[in-house]
C-alpha cells in the first residue's frame, strides 16, 4: 500500500483542505475580505482542476481501503467542485469574514471524502465534518434570531440523525465483523433482525442528510432562517453528497438488505408531502425547500427497484435537479443583490415576484427552470421525470407507477403559482441592474436546460457512467 | 434523386419558425418590427408547406419525406419524421393560420414576445403532426401547452390566470395517462415508431388493448375536448387573445382528434371496435347537450366555443363510425372546423377590437356599421352551421351517411344536433349584426369602422379556401384517401 500514491489520489480534497487551512491563518492577520474570497476561489479552481485530471487515473483504492477513487467518486468530485466554484463566485456579492469560506471549504472537504469513502468509519467521519460546518454556517449571521434558530434546530436535529446513523453503522460492524464497504458488498447478508434495525438506522440518517419524509421537518426552518448561499449549499451539493452515498450503500453493501415497500412508501410521501408543503409558502426559500422534498421523493422512487436502470435514473435526476436549483437559487441571489439598499431582505414570493416585474430574460428563466422542475417538455426536466417513472415501468410496479404519476400532476401545480407571479403580472417593467456575473450564471443554466434538452445523452452517459463504476 | 433535394423539409418546417423565434427574441428592438420580421418567417414557412405539397406524391401509400436519426438511443427516442396524407392537411392549417394570426395581431403591450409564443406554438403543433415516433409525438403533445399557457396567461382577460391553469391542468392530467400508456409500450416493444408500432400493437390481449386505448383515449378526449372533460375550453377561448383563440379552435383541439385516428384506431383495433359504443354516446351527448349549453351563452367567444365542442362531436363520431367514408368525413370535418371557426374568431376579434365587449347584449345593428365584416361572419356562420356550398357542409354529410348506416337512430340524434346549431347561430348573427343600432351610445358607434385592408384580405383568404373546399372537396378528399385506405384495411374487414 503506497501512501505517496494515497496523497496523490486525494489531491482534491488535500488542495480544498489546504485553502481552508491558510484562510482561517492568514484570517487571524487581514481584515480584508476580498482576500478570502479570491483564494477560496483559486483554490477551488485548482481542485477543480486536479479533480478534472484524476479522471485520467485508473480506479484505485487507497489508505488501507479506507479511501477508492473509482469513477463514481472522481465524477462526482468533479461535480461538487464546480458546484463549489458557483457558489465561490455568487458569495461574492455577499462577502463575508474569513470563516464563512474556510467553513464552506471544510463542509465541501466532508463531501468530497464522503463520495469517496470505502469504510463506514470515514463515511462517518466525513459526514461529521460536513455537517460540523453546516451547523455554523447555518448559524452564521448571528446577529440575526432566524439564523440562529435554524442552526440550533439543525444542530439538535442533525446530531440525532448522526447518532442513529453511527448506531446502524455499529449494528452492521458487530454483526457482520467489518466496516469495510468492500467487504461488506461481498458478504452474503442474512436477513437477520439486528442487520434489518442497522440497515434501517442507516437509512433513516441518510433520509435525514437528504430530507426525505418523514425525516424533512428541519429542512423549510433551516433553509429559511440560513444566509441563502448557505440555503444553495444544502440544497445543492449537500443533497448531491448525500443521495450519491445513498447510492453507494445501496448499490452492493446494503444491497441484500434494500426493502423496496419502505423506500417507495418514503418516496411517495415525500412526493405529496412535498408539493402540497410548497403549494401554500409565502417564502421562496420555504418554497424551495418543500420542492427539494418533492424532488427526493422522485429520486427515492428511482431507487426503489435498486437496479441499474434506477440508479442512472436516480443520478439522471439529480443532475438535472441541480441545474434549475442552481439557476434558481442564483436568481433570488441576483435579485436581493439589485435591492442591497434595503437591509431586511425579503425572501417573499411576492417580493422577488415583484422585483422581476415586468418581462425581462430573468422572469423567463424563472419560468424555465420551474417548468423544468415539473417535467415539461421541451426542457430536460421531464427526461427526468421520464427516466424515474421508466426504472419503475420496467420493474412491473405498475400501482406504483401510477401513483407517482397522479401525484406528479399535484408538484405541477405549486410550479405554476410561481410563473404566474412572476410572468403573468402586468407592472411596469423595471430593468434589473445586477451583477452581470450573476446574470451569465441565470443564462448558462437556463441555456443548458434547453440545450440538455436536445442533447440528453451528455448527461445519461455521465450518470451510466457512475453506475456502471459502481459494478452495475 | 429527385426526392434528395427535399430531405429536410420537414426538419426545416420545424426549425424556421423556431430561428423565427429566436431572431425575433434576441434582435428585434422595435416591437412593431417584431410583427414583420414573424410574419416574413411564417410566411416562409407556408411556401416552404406549398413546396411541400407541390412535391407530394398523393398515390403513395405510407409516410413520405421520412427523415429520422436516434436522439436518445437507449430510450428508443428518434426524431423520426414523416408526412402522409393526413397529416400533410394539418400542417397546411397551421401553416395558413400562423401567419394570419400574426397578420392580425393588433398593436399591444410586449408585442415582441407574443410573436415568439405564436412561432413556437407553430412549431410544436408542426412537430405534432410530422412526428413518426411515439414518444416525440408526445413531447411536441406537451410543449405546445407552454406557449398557449403564456399567450392566454399573459395576454389573455381578467381572469386569465385560472384560464390559463385550467388548461395546462386538464390536459396534463390527460397527458400523464397518455404517458403512462406509452411506457407501458415501450417497455413491452422497445419501439416507439408509429409504423412498427401499428404492425405489433394489434396483436396485444383485447384486455391490455382496452387499458391502452381508455388511456390514450381520456388523454385525447380532453384535449379535443368531448363532454364530460370540455370545462376548459370556454374558459380558455373566452380568456384567450384572438390569435390564441384561433390557435387554439384551428390547430390545438385538432391534435386530439388527430391522436385518436392515428393512434387509438390503428394501434388498438379490437378495442376500438369493442368501445366505440363509449364514443358513441360521449359523442352524441356532446353534440345535443353542448349544443343546448351553447344557446344560453351570453358571451360571443364562448358560445363559438361550445359550438366548437358540438363540432368535435361529429369528428369523434365519424372516426368510430369504423367506416372509410365516416372517417374521410371526419377529416375533412376537422380542416373545415379548423378554418371556419379560426374565421369567426378573427371575426369576433374584430369585433372585440371596435366594441371592446363580448357581451351579446353589447351589440346590434352591426350591419349598417360594418357591411363587410358582416357579409363575411355571415359567409363563416352557414359555413358552420353546414349549408350546401361551404366546406362545413361536405364533412358533416360525410360522417351522417357513415353514421347512418351504423344506425338510423344515432344520425337523427346528429341532426337534431345540427339544427340545434343553426338555430343557436343564426340567433347570434341576428342579435349582433341585425336589428337597431344602439343610438344612446352614439359617442361610440360612430367610431366603429369597417374592416381594415389586413382583416379584409385575412377574412377573404379563409372564405374564398371554405367555399372553394365546398365546391370542390376532391382536392382534400384525394390527397387523404390513400392515406384513409391504409388505415381503413381493418375498417373494411369489419364491414
Amino acid at each position: 500500500m503506497n501512501c505517496i500514491c494515497g496523497l496523490w489520489l486525494a489531491l482534491p480534497e488535500l488542495i480544498i483542505f489546504s485553502a481552508a487551512l491558510c484562510i482561517i491563518l492568514l484570517g487571524a492577520f487581514w481584515q480584508s475580505k476580498r482576500i478570502f474570497y479570491a483564494l477560496g476561489l483559486t483554490f477551488a479552481i485548482f481542485a477543480l482542476y486536479a479533480a478534472f485530471l484524476s479522471l485520467g487515473y485508473a480506479d484505485q483504492a487507497a489508505f488501507n481501503q479506507l479511501y477508492i477513487s473509482d469513477g463514481f467518486a472522481k465524477v462526482a468530485k468533479l461535480i461538487i467542485l464546480s458546484l463549489l466554484t458557483i457558489l465561490l463566485v455568487i458569495s461574492r456579492h455577499n462577502l463575508r469574514f474569513c470563516e464563512y469560506f474556510a467553513l464552506l471549504l471544510l463542509a465541501t472537504l466532508g463531501m468530497l471524502l464522503a463520495v469517496s469513502a470505502n469504510d463506514l468509519i470515514l463515511l462517518y467521519l466525513s459526514l461529521e465534518l460536513q455537517s460540523l460546518a453546516l451547523y455554523v454556517l447555518v448559524a452564521i449571521e448571528r446577529n440575526k434570531p432566524r439564523s440562529l434558530e435554524a442552526g440550533v434546530k439543525y444542530f439538535i436535529l442533525s446530531s440525532v440523525a448522526s447518532a442513529i446513523t453511527i448506531y446502524g453503522f455499529s449494528l452492521i460492524y458487530g454483526f457482520t465483523g467489518t466496516t469495510n464497504l468492500t467487504q461488506l458488498a461481498n458478504l452474503e447478508m442474512a436477513a437477520d433482525m439486528p442487520l434489518i434495525l442497522g440497515f434501517a438506522l442507516v437509512l433513516s440518517g441518510m433520509l435525514f442528510k437528504v430530507s426525505a419524509v418523514p425525516f424533512h421537518m428541519w429542512t423549510p426552518d433551516v433553509y429559511q432562517g440560513a444566509p441563502i448561499e448557505v440555503t444553495m449549499l444544502l440544497a445543492t451539493i449537500s443533497k448531491f453528497t448525500g443521495i450519491l452515498i445513498l447510492i453507494r450503500l445501496l448499490a452492493h453493501p446494503l444491497h441484500s438488505l434494500h426493502n423496496q415497500q419502505i423506500i417507495a412508501l418514503l418516496a411517495i410521501l415525500s412526493i405529496i408531502l412535498g408539493s402540497l408543503g410548497a403549494m401554500r409558502q409565502q417564502d421562496i426559500k420555504k418554497f424551495m425547500a418543500y420542492g427539494s422534498i418533492a424532488h427526493i421523493g422522485y429520486i427515492l422512487l428511482a431507487l426503489v427497484a435498486g437496479t441499474r436502470e434506477g440508479f442512472i435514473a436516480a443520478i439522471l435526476y439529480t443532475l438535472i435537479y441541480l441545474i434549475s436549483a442552481v439557476g434558481m437559487f442564483t436568481i433570488i441571489i441576483y435579485l436581493i443583490d439589485d435591492s442591497s439598499t434595503d437591509l431586511d431582505l425579503d425572501y417573499s414570493i411576492e417580493g422577488v415576484g415583484r422585483r422581476i416585474s415586468g418581462f425581462s430574460f430573468v422572469s423567463f428563466a424563472v419560468a424555465i427552470f420551474m417548468f423544468s422542475m415539473a417535467g415539461l417538455p421541451p426542457l430536460v426536466g421531464f427526461f427526468a421525470k421520464f427516466h424515474v417513472f421508466m426504472s419503475i415501468m420496467e420493474n412491473k410496479m405498475f400501482v406504483l407507477a401510477i401513483i407517482s404519476i397522479v401525484a406528479s400532476i399535484l408538484s405541477i401545480a405549486y410550479y405554476l403559482r410561481i410563473i404566474k407571479i412572476v410572468c403573468f403580472s402586468r407592472a411596469e417593467s423595471c430593468a434589473i441592474n445586477g451583477s452581470k456575473l450573476l446574470f451569465g450564471i441565470i443564462f448558462l443554466a437556463a441555456v443548458s436546460n434547453l440545450a440538455l434538452f436536445a442533447a440528453p445523452s451528455i448527461v445519461k452517459n455521465t450518470a451510466i457512467f457512475m453506475v456502471e463504476s459502481l459494478g452495475y | 434523386m429527385e426526392y434528395l433535394k427535399f430531405y429536410y423539409l420537414l426538419s426545416a418546417l420545424l426549425c424556421v419558425p423556431i430561428c423565427g423565434a429566436l431572431i425575433i427574441a434576441i434582435f428585434a428592438k422595435n416591437q412593431i418590427a417584431a410583427r414583420g420580421v414573424g410574419l416574413l418567417f411564417a410566411l416562409i414557412n407556408l411556401l416552404l408547406m406549398i413546396i411541400l405539397c407541390l412535391n407530394f406524391d398523393r398515390g403513395l401509400s405510407g409516410f413520405q419525406f421520412v427523415e429520422s436519426y436516434p436522439w436518445l438511443a437507449d430510450l428508443h427516442l428518434n426524431y423520426s419524421l414523416g408526412i402522409d396524407g393526413i397529416s400533410l392537411l394539418f400542417v397546411f392549417l397551421t401553416a395558413v393560420l400562423a401567419p394570419l394570426c400574426i397578420a392580425i395581431t393588433p398593436r399591444m403591450e410586449r408585442i415582441r414576445l407574443y410573436i415568439v409564443m405564436l412561432l413556437l406554438l407553430e412549431a410544436c403543433c408542426i412537430g405534432v403532426f410530422v412526428s413518426l415516433d411515439l414518444l416525440l409525438f408526445f413531447l411536441f403533445f406537451e410543449a405546445s401547452l407552454i406557449p398557449l399557457f403564456f399567450i392566454i396567461g399573459i395576454w389573455g382577460g381578467e381572469d386569465r390566470v385560472y384560464a390559463s391553469f385550467k388548461l395546462l391542468i386538464y390536459t396534463l392530467v390527460g397527458s400523464v395517462l397518455f404517458l403512462l400508456a406509452i411506457l407501458y409500450i415501450r417497455n413491452r416493444f422497445d419501439t416507439m415508431n408509429i409504423i412498427e408500432l401499428a404492425e405489433v400493437l394489434p396483436s396485444l390481449s383485447l384486455r391490455t388493448q382496452k387499458w391502452l386505448w381508455l388511456a390514450f383515449f381520456v388523454s385525447f378526449a380532453i384535449k379535443i375536448p368531448m363532454w364530460p372533460v370540455h370545462t376548459w375550453l370556454p374558459d380558455a377561448h373566452v380568456q384567450a387573445p384572438t390569435a390564441g383563440s384561433v390557435m387554439l379552435a384551428g390547430i390545438l383541439i385538432k391534435i386530439g382528434a388527430y391522436g385518436l385516428l392515428r393512434f387509438s384506431l390503428v394501434f388498438f383495433p379490437d378495442a376500438s371496435r369493442e368501445l366505440c359504443g363509449l364514443v358513441y354516446l360521449i359523442s352524441i351527448i356532446s353534440i345535443i347537450y353542448i349544443s343546448l349549453v351553447a344557446m344560453a351563452q351570453q358571451d360571443i367567444k364562448k358560445m363559438i366555443a361550445y359550438s366548437s365542442i358540438a363540432h368535435m362531436g361529429f369528428v369523434t363520431m365519424g372516426i368510430f363510425s369504423l367506416s372509410s367514408q365516416a372517417l374521410k368525413g371526419a377529416i375533412f370535418q376537422m380542416l373545415s372546423h379548423g378554418l371556419i371557426s379560426s374565421a369567426l374568431f378573427i371575426g369576433i376579434g374584430t369585433l372585440y377590437e371596435r366594441v371592446r365587449s363580448r357581451k351579446i347584449a353589447d351589440y346590434s345593428g352591426m350591419a349598417g356599421l360594418m357591411p363587410n365584416g358582416a357579409a363575411f361572419f355571415m359567409l363563416f356562420t352557414i359555413a358552420s352551421i353546414g349549408l350546401p356550398g361551404t366546406a362545413g357542409f361536405i364533412g358533416e354529410f360525410l360522417v351522417m351517411l357513415g353514421v347512418f348506416k351504423l344506425s338510423k337512430l344515432y344520425a337523427l340524434l346528429m341532426l337534431i344536433g345540427i339544427v340545434l346549431g343553426s338555430f343557436y347561430m343564426l340567433q347570434l348573427y341576428r342579435r349582433i349584426f341585425f336589428a337597431k343600432t344602439k343610438d344612446e351610445e352614439g359617442c361610440s358607434t360612430s367610431l366603429i369602422a369597417d374592416l381594415t385592408r389586413v382583416e379584409f384580405a385575412v377574412l377573404m383568404l379563409l372564405g374564398i379556401i371554405v367555399v372553394l373546399l365546398g365546391i370542390y372537396p376532391s382536392l382534400v378528399l384525394d390527397l387523404i384517401s390513400t392515406s384513409v385506405d391504409d388505415m381503413g384495411i381493418f375498417l373494411i374487414e369489419q364491414r
